[in-house]
This record gives C-alpha cells, sequence and structure tokens, in this order.
C-alpha cells in the first residue's frame, strides 16, 4: 500500500515510534523511539554500541509502528517497513536540528542537560542514525481519531 | 561520569505492567520484517494474558487469523509496553519469550506470555542520586 499523503503527514510529527526487527536467531525484537521522518525515510538516533544498533544493522530490514495516543488509547498509527542502514548524523544532530521542529508539532521537549549530552556524544562520534526506507508505502493504517475511524492493512 | 543504571527492577516491572493494559507485540511471520500488531493485556502473577482484537491490522491482505497461524510457526514475540507522558516519565517493558496457549477466542487472537526475558528502562532514575553502585 503506498504511503498516502495523511500518512506520510503523520509521520513528520516526531511520533512515539516502536522500532522492531528480528535477531539473527529469528526472535522479534524491539524498542520505544522518537522518529523522524524525510524523503521517505524515518530515522531514529541511538548510540553506536547500543543492542538496536547492532541488530538493525545485522537484520537490514526493520518495521516501525508510529502512534499517538489519547490518553492510553492508540488512535492513530501507521505501520512500514523496510531495509534500515547505519549512518553518521547529519551536521547540527537531531538534537539541535529538532528542537523547533518538535516543538512545532507538539513532540515532546528534551530537557537541556539531556540535549547536550546527546550533542556531545554525536560530536565525538558515539552516536548513529538508523535509517528506516519507508517510501513503499504503509504495511498498516489506523485513524481512530475521527469518528467512524478505521484500521486499514 | 559513569552511566547511571535505569533498569526497573522486577518489583517496578510488575508494577509498571499493573498500571497499563495496552502493548505492541511483534512476531516472525516468515518474513525479514517483524509483523505488528497493537494489543491489550493484563497481568495474572508471572504472566501476561494478551489479546489481539479481530478488527486489528496486521499485514496487507491478512488479519488476526494470519497472525494465529504464524505464531503457530514461530511462537516468539516481543511485547513492549511504554509510557511518555514527559521525558523523565518515559518508561517502557519489553519482554521476549514464546507465546503460549495461542487460541481464537470468538475472532480474537488470544495468547498467554511469562514475564521472563525482560528489556526495561525508566527515565525517572535519571534524576536520582548517584547510588555509587549500591542496589
Amino acid at each position: 500500500m503506498p504511503l498516502s499523503d495523511a500518512d506520510a503527514s503523520f509521520l513528520g510529527d516526531g511520533n512515539l515510534t516502536f522500532l522492531f526487527a528480528l535477531r539473527p536467531d529469528g526472535s522479534p525484537t524491539g524498542w520505544p523511539m522518537t522518529s523522524e521522518f524525510r524523503e521517505g525515510e524515518l530515522t531514529f538516533s541511538t548510540y553506536a554500541k547500543s543492542p538496536k544498533a547492532r541488530v538493525c544493522a545485522q537484520a537490514g530490514i526493520a518495521a516501525a509502528l508510529a502512534v499517538r495516543r489519547d490518553g492510553a488509547r492508540v488512535v492513530r498509527a501507521v505501520c512500514a517497513e523496510g531495509t534500515v542502514t547505519v549512518r553518521a548524523p547529519e551536521g547540527g544532530g537531531p538534537g539541535a536540528r529538532s528542537r523547533a521542529g518538535l516543538a512545532a508539532v507538539g513532540a515532546m521537549e528534551v530537557p537541556d542537560d539531556i540535549r547536550v549530552r546527546v550533542e556531545s556524544a554525536e560530536r565525538e562520534g558515539k552516536r548513529v542514525v538508523l535509517a528506516l526506507d519507508v517510501s513503499a508505502g504503509a504495511v498498516w493504517s489506523l485513524d481512530a481519531s475521527q469518528d467512524g475511524g478505521h484500521a486499514e492493512a | 561520569m559513569p552511566k547511571r543504571d535505569i533498569r526497573m527492577t522486577p518489583a517496578e516491572v510488575t508494577e509498571f505492567l499493573s498500571q497499563h493494559a495496552e502493548c505492541v507485540i511483534a512476531f516472525n511471520d516468515g518474513r525479514r520484517a517483524p509483523g505488528v500488531a497493537l494489543a491489550r493485556y493484563r497481568l495474572r502473577g508471572d504472566r501476561m494474558a494478551i489479546s489481539v482484537p479481530r478488527s486489528a491490522a496486521v499485514r496487507s491482505g491478512s488479519g488476526v487469523a494470519a497472525m494465529l497461524a504464524a505464531l503457530g510457526a514461530e511462537p516468539r514475540v516481543c511485547v513492549l509496553v511504554e509510557q511518555s507522558p514527559t521525558y523523565y516519565e518515559i518508561a517502557y517493558v519489553a519482554i521476549r519469550g514464546p507465546a503460549e496457549a495461542v487460541h481464537d477466542a470468538d475472532g480474537e487472537l488470544v495468547f498467554e506470555l511469562p514475564v521472563g526475558h525482560v528489556s526495561s528502562a525508566s527515565f525517572a532514575k535519571l534524576l536520582a542520586p548517584t547510588d555509587l553502585g549500591t542496589a
């Protein structure tokens, strides 16, 4: 299913996104993250030595579920999958780059001391970006935020 | 600065899981990327009773029935429970293990998962005083 304009717009909101991949033994594993969406890619910032970086690099393909909740209930979700690559952060890093953007869409504010620590780690080469190519579209999409909401797969 | 241990204790994991009811499940349905579904659960002692509603979206062109078949072939799952109202309230528990007693209950997929292999984090512990290695 091609990525609809609505789904692409939602993915650009800096949502809570669950990232999943298969370990070498075939068992699934995953992590809650914050994602950014640009040019057909969902990207996740993490430490280069983290288990998620290792597992995703080994798997080469991953799935991601971006969600928005109303209280405990998920009212909007997009599930996508694709090849995942590991690369160095771009100049300015996700911390510095995302503050204004994330604030604009109501995403969570990261404390300054945390942001400084992340940016320092980026400069030291300790952090990487996991880039998930979702250009092939959504595996499934849910929109329960309106009356008569529905799920499409 | 030494890295702070922000993992939850077993008691904290139990308390956290008892406070929530929604989860996300990943499973291996024979494709290179995991299948993913939204689900609900109840904590029963050291086990989670998990249900995936009939209406759940799972894969393009397939639904809960396909997930049921997938778990029959490969029962190992990853279940994630998460909260993030503010940065220092971010917390999650991830449980990996084999789905047990998988069955169709009136179109709803139901199974149990022992709370065994757990990964967790509580960002509230980033605010805790340095414990100098004590438990």
